[in-house]
């Protein structure tokens, strides 16, 4: 069970992580310097890892109610 | 370093406040994504505090503490290439605080 503050958000944060994985794999594609480049990637990709712990919580409701 | 910064600084306020012709410098590129870090740090911050669930509580905190560790990354690597300036605080304004809070001890 989620509360409806909980449910919306668990919304807001799907949203925000998944342009946030968007934005840095933009950002690096865009910057010049090269360890810039490589940390964006890094961010980016613990952000998909992120979407995908934080999602289980939606799933997860479903099944219980 | 300084200087080549400002240079930079006025030239993408030359090139136009109608935003055409607008480069992002890789100084600008750094500042949007420390942005996003600091925005998400600040959402999730309302999300813990805010849970009901003692496991979402705890995976937000852990989510929380990446995005910690990311903007940490990023505020090194940025200060490292002299795009992230950071000013001493003045010693007379240290001295002042520290007599006003030594007098309640």
């Amino acid at each position: 069970m989620i509360t409806s503050k909980e449910l919306m958000h668990l919304e807001d944060f799907l949203n925000m992580g998944q342009l946030n994985v968007k934005t840095f794999q933009h950002l690096s594609s865009e910057v010049q310097d090269q360890q810039a480049k490589q940390l964006f990637q890094q961010i980016s990709q613990k952000q998909q890892q992120h979407v995908q712990s934080i999602s289980k919580h939606l799933t997860g409701a479903q099944t219980l109610q | 370093m300084a200087q080549q910064q400002n240079q930079q600084g006025q030239q993408s306020q030359q090139q136009g406040y109608n935003g055409q012709g607008m480069q992002f410098s890789d100084s600008d590129l750094m500042n949007l994504a420390l942005n996003e870090t600091k925005n998400t740090a600040h959402a999730l911050n309302i999300y813990i505090t805010e849970a009901n669930s003692n496991q979402l509580r705890q995976d937000y905190m852990t989510v929380l503490g990446d995005v910690y560790s990311e903007q940490k990354q990023l505020f090194d690597m940025m200060q490292q290439k002299g795009y992230y300036k950071v000013q001493n605080a003045d010693q007379q304004d240290i001295s002042q605080a520290q007599s006003k809070f030594s007098q309640s001890n």
